[in-house]
């Protein structure tokens, strides 16, 4: 079999497969994609918190957290000597926290499968990946637990995603840098200072440019600042945000920034912002 | 001042996706070897797509985007011990994964199934695809002299199962009629 017949063999040797979904599927996923990934690091912005002391979660008699078939966290029987006050109260909205190092789920919440572990952390750094329904919706949730305590993000399901499993390996992926289709133009310093990346070059900058809460909570470093990558030599508008530790930037088309001022490239961030529009 | 359209993205996205979808797919099965898994593998790559369409489409590298997103997403998964640890709704997944009554397969595509993965990635990209070694290299991010050592011993086991089915030499594959995709 010479190599042009392989190719023609190994076109040949197998069909097309299923129907397709709709292309307008297919749109929502990237645009809700656009849309969660704004939601996600601002939500796990806002539930970094301090790991506090109390209670732990127990399964429900019989309950098996691999038995595909889901199982409560219930609270356990207090031991003798142990009083229920001494469990700290849940935060609003949260079904997941790390207390001493162990994952507490939510007394009431049902999980209906977990990963543990997805981000491949060494102890006393922790995670998990929980698919879940708290107070009567499912959602698909990561929690951390890293030096600054323990932070928590959830979507709802198949918001983007084809899977579970999907979702936990664009969450992973996206933590160790991903890949966009955008050059580099920005990096995050050991200091915590977001400066250009190697070869890049920031020819305007603002820190602070005040996008509003919908961009990021205030007291989240931010930033704007026109950037020629050293990747292709265009200049790029970018707006960031050091959410957890993790610098997250946006970068609209060079295409854009063509005979705007950078005022009024912060100003157009600003209203899109304003509008709950964003820049992706 | 700043017109991000958006009906021209989707329009252009929407284009680019009914075009090249099947294709697409058709690469993640023959690198998965299962409809299911290539279609979550072709929609995770496509929603990526969409993220990034504007700069992509523009250098035109949309496709080849894709086909990386799906090659690489499919090693990524084979590299994750937890997605081998899952069982909570792995009987449902069983259950819907049983072969297809419009899958039409080889005795050929059921050989490549057999290889090693990065064995068969390679032989996929270079000798169906038509990528140049470089650009399998760059494509699966291993080295070139790594790309020709797989793609050797990959034809050779190939040839080495379908030696073992006299019946079904690569010539004489009883294959679906199809028309260029």
């Amino acid at each position: 079999m010479s190599l042009p017949e392989l190719h023609e063999e190994i076109d040949r040797s197998f069909g097309d497969g299923p129907a397709h979904r709709p292309v307008s599927e297919r749109i929502q996923a990237g645009r809700t994609a656009l849309v969660r990934r704004r939601v996600t690091a601002g939500v796990a912005a806002l539930a970094v918190v301090a790991a506090l002391g109390g209670t732990t979660w127990a399964l429900a008699p019989g309950g098996d957290p691999r038995a595909g078939e889901g199982y409560v966290a219930t609270d356990p029987p207090p031991t003798p000597g142990e009083s229920e006050s001494a469990a700290p109260a849940w935060e609003d909205n949260t079904p997941l926290r790390y207390l001493d190092g162990e994952l507490q789920i939510r007394p009431g919440v049902v999980v209906h499968d977990r990963i543990e572990n997805p981000y491949g952390y060494q102890p006393p750094k922790k995670s998990d990946a929980l698919d879940i329904t708290f107070e009567g919706k499912r959602q698909w949730a990561i929690v951390r637990l890293t030096e600054r305590g323990y932070g928590y993000s959830s979507t709802a399901p198949s918001n983007g995603w084809a899977s579970f499993s999907a979702y936990v390996a664009d969450q992973v992926d996206g933590a160790t840098g991903g890949d966009d289709g955008w050059p580099e133009t920005l990096r995050l310093t050991d200091q915590g200072t977001v400066v250009a990346s190697p070869g890049s070059e920031i020819l305007q900058r603002t820190d602070d440019p005040r996008l509003g809460d919908s961009f990021a909570p205030a007291g989240t470093p931010t930033g704007a600042a026109l950037v020629r990558a050293a990747e292709d030599d265009f200049a790029y508008f970018v707006v960031w945000r050091v959410i957890d530790g993790k610098l997250d930037v946006i970068t609209t088309p060079p295409d854009d920034v063509v005979g705007a001022t950078f005022d009024e490239l912060v100003s157009y961030a600003r209203s899109q912002y304003d509008s709950g529009e964003g820049l992706r | 001042m700043i017109p991000l359209s958006r009906e021209r993205h989707d329009l252009e996205y929407s284009e680019f996706v009914t075009a090249r979808q099947t294709h697409l797919r058709r690469i993640a099965y023959a690198v998965c070897g299962d409809w299911h898994r290539a279609d979550d593998l072709l929609q995770t790559a496509l929603t990526k797509l969409y993220v990034a369409w504007p700069r992509l489409h523009r250098d035109g590298r949309e496709e080849a985007y894709t086909r990386q997103i799906i090659v690489r997403a499919n090693i990524d998964e084979s590299r994750r011990p937890w997605r081998r640890e899952r069982s909570g709704l792995e009987a449902e997944d069983r259950a819907a994964r049983e072969p297809l009554p419009y899958e039409e397969r080889s005795a050929l595509f059921d050989a490549l199934q057999q290889l090693p993965p990065m064995q068969r990635r390679t032989v996929l990209l270079r000798h169906w695809l038509g990528l140049s070694v470089e650009e399998t290299a760059h494509e699966l991010r291993i080295s070139t002299g790594t790309v020709k050592s797989h793609s050797s011993r990959g034809l050779a086991k190939l040839q080495s199962l379908l030696a073992d089915q006299p019946r079904q030499t690569p010539s004489a594959v009883a294959s679906p009629d199809r028309s260029a995709y």
